[in-house]
């Protein structure tokens, strides 16, 4: 066989072998790259489908307030044509406690939207925590000193802190001022004559920024033992200026039912009481803050003080991106929108699906 | 000899065709994913949501007209993520930097994002500024 002859059929043979590694080879090279440039403007589309949510009122526009409607189309924001500003009801009925609440499959219907899946969230911007540091019986009094924490992810928030005290039909206020370190104290004298489950309620309103407003609930027993966890005896669905209470037993008997908010505090006047349902309208407080709704009373000889906030957050709604078959490419935004002309973050995680 | 040649050269060919196909390979890897814009593009609806929100009762405009730089800095601390680097310029009407003290957390290092927003003051003399507000990921 002339040399020429197998030279050539050698190079014939490496053309066919780099030929066919080449097509094997590529597109597991171009995957990446095409897979790339395919979801490029997912997180644009995802983004505006996030801020949708929230510059739309949703079909009917007031939604929110009507306790049977379901919005035939979903949108959080508020009818007073404010950027990102929400509508409290609509926000409130997004939480699962709430009994008016709209749940996951119906905000999904009313989205119109298959394959995204979703998360929302809205808390406080800051967080406001409550320790109580001493109790002191003396005789006849009792006192109590309670540390305040104001942190923004572990950074101190210098704020303004209104207090109440709440224990049966006894309401102490007062407001002082945390250092700049974000730590502040409060301190109550309270008769023993009085006794049963107690609330410390700490509003916090950062000084840089007078509607970025926090609060913190704290529990504890007054001459009595440590309550029971918040909403045991009764369930509180706060919807358009009416309290929903639900009491949880035939035994369970509300003594005095309040609303509070930075500045105010007011008694809830009663609208109707049926069985195990009792229901109060609360005053719209001009100032910019939330509104802790707060029920004392007995279940048995058991006493009890129970709350919810309006707007009732933190929420959460939606799916659990932590689970394994949603994590990856979630797309996250933070937003700070408006509420009652308070602040709060609301975060929000899409995320394609199917 | 000139046959001898004929199966040399075709040799060279094959290499010659292994290198442009290596090349073209090597250039496909090179042309990475495009890169993930989307984490600048949330820091940049962050940064415009925040003066957006601090505008939307005119407190920003009342800020940046008393020249209280601190209220500013403190205000924006609270409303960006805390993991984010900010650098706020102001400018009056005419462009010029009214800022005389830096608006700002930290240096800004890395991917760096900028947000532009128009204040208008509600005073007496009508007053536009320009607020160009940078923001990078503190790694």
């Amino acid at each position: 066989m002339p040399a020429t002859t197998i030279d050539t059929f050698f190079a014939c043979s490496l053309l066919v072998v780099l030929v066919v590694s080449a097509m094997a080879v590529m597109p597991k090279i171009m995957y990446p790259f095409m897979d790339g440039l395919a979801h490029k403007n997912d997180d644009e589309r995802l983004q505006q489908f996030a801020q949708y949510i929230l510059l739309n009122t949703g079909t009917p526009s007031d939604w929110g307030k009507n306790r049977t409607t379901l919005p035939s189309t979903f949108g959080l924001a508020a009818d007073d044509a404010l950027a990102y500003s929400l509508d409290v009801d609509k926000v409130s009925r997004l939480n699962s406690r709430n009994c008016y609440a709209i749940d996951y499959a119906e905000l999904l219907d009313a989205l119109k939207v298959s394959n995204i899946a979703l998360k929302i969230s809205i808390q406080p911007v800051f967080n406001t925590s409550i320790t109580l540091l001493s109790s002191i019986n003396n005789g006849n009094q009792t006192s109590y000193d309670f540390g305040i924490s104001t942190t923004n992810s572990g950074l101190a928030v210098a704020s303004d802190l209104s207090s109440y005290f709440v224990v049966g039909d006894c309401v102490r206020n007062t407001v002082i001022s945390t250092g700049s370190n974000g730590q502040g104290t409060v301190s109550f004298t309270v008769q023993n004559s009085v006794n049963g489950s107690a609330l410390l309620i700490v509003f916090a309103k950062a000084k840089a920024n007078p509607r970025v407003v926090s609060f913190g609930v704290y529990s504890f027993g007054h001459n009595v033992s440590t309550p029971e966890p918040n909403q045991t005896f009764t369930a509180l669905s706060p919807l358009n200026r009416v309290l929903n209470a639900s009491l949880n037993s035939a035994d369970t008997i509300v003594s005095n039912a309040y609303a509070f908010s930075f500045g105010y505090w007011a008694n809830l006047t009663q609208l109707s009481n049926a069985t195990q349902t009792i229901e109060y309208s609360f005053p719209n407080f001009l100032d910019q803050s939330a509104t802790i709704l707060a029920l004392t009373g007995f279940n048995g000889t058991k006493s009890f003080a129970e709350w919810t906030a309006y707007p009732q957050v933190p929420l959460n709604i939606g799916v659990n991106f932590d689970s394994s078959s949603l994590k990856g490419n979630v797309a996250s935004f933070t937003y700070i929108v408006t509420i009652n002309a308070a602040m709060y973050e609301l975060q929000m995680k899409c995320k394609e699906v199917g | 000899m000139r046959r001898n040649n004929r199966g040399q050269i075709r040799v060279m060919e094959a290499f010659l065709s292994a290198f442009l196909i290596f090349s073209a390979l090597a250039i496909s890897m090179a042309l990475s994913p495009p890169a993930v814009e989307g984490n600048d593009r949330a820091l940049a609806a962050q940064g415009m949501q925040a003066l957006v929100q601090l505008d939307s009762d005119g407190k920003l405009g009342e800020m940046i007209h008393t020249e209280n730089w601190t209220a500013l800095t403190d205000a924006l601390r609270l409303l960006l993520p805390v993991g984010a680097a900010y650098n706020l310029t102001v400018y009056d009407g005419n462009m010029q930097q009214i800022t005389n003290s830096p608006i700002s957390n930290c240096d800004l290092v890395g991917d760096v994002v900028s947000v532009e927003y128009l204040c208008a003051v509600q005073s007496v003399q009508f007053e536009v500024y320009t607020l160009r507000l940078q923001l990078a990921v503190v790694r």
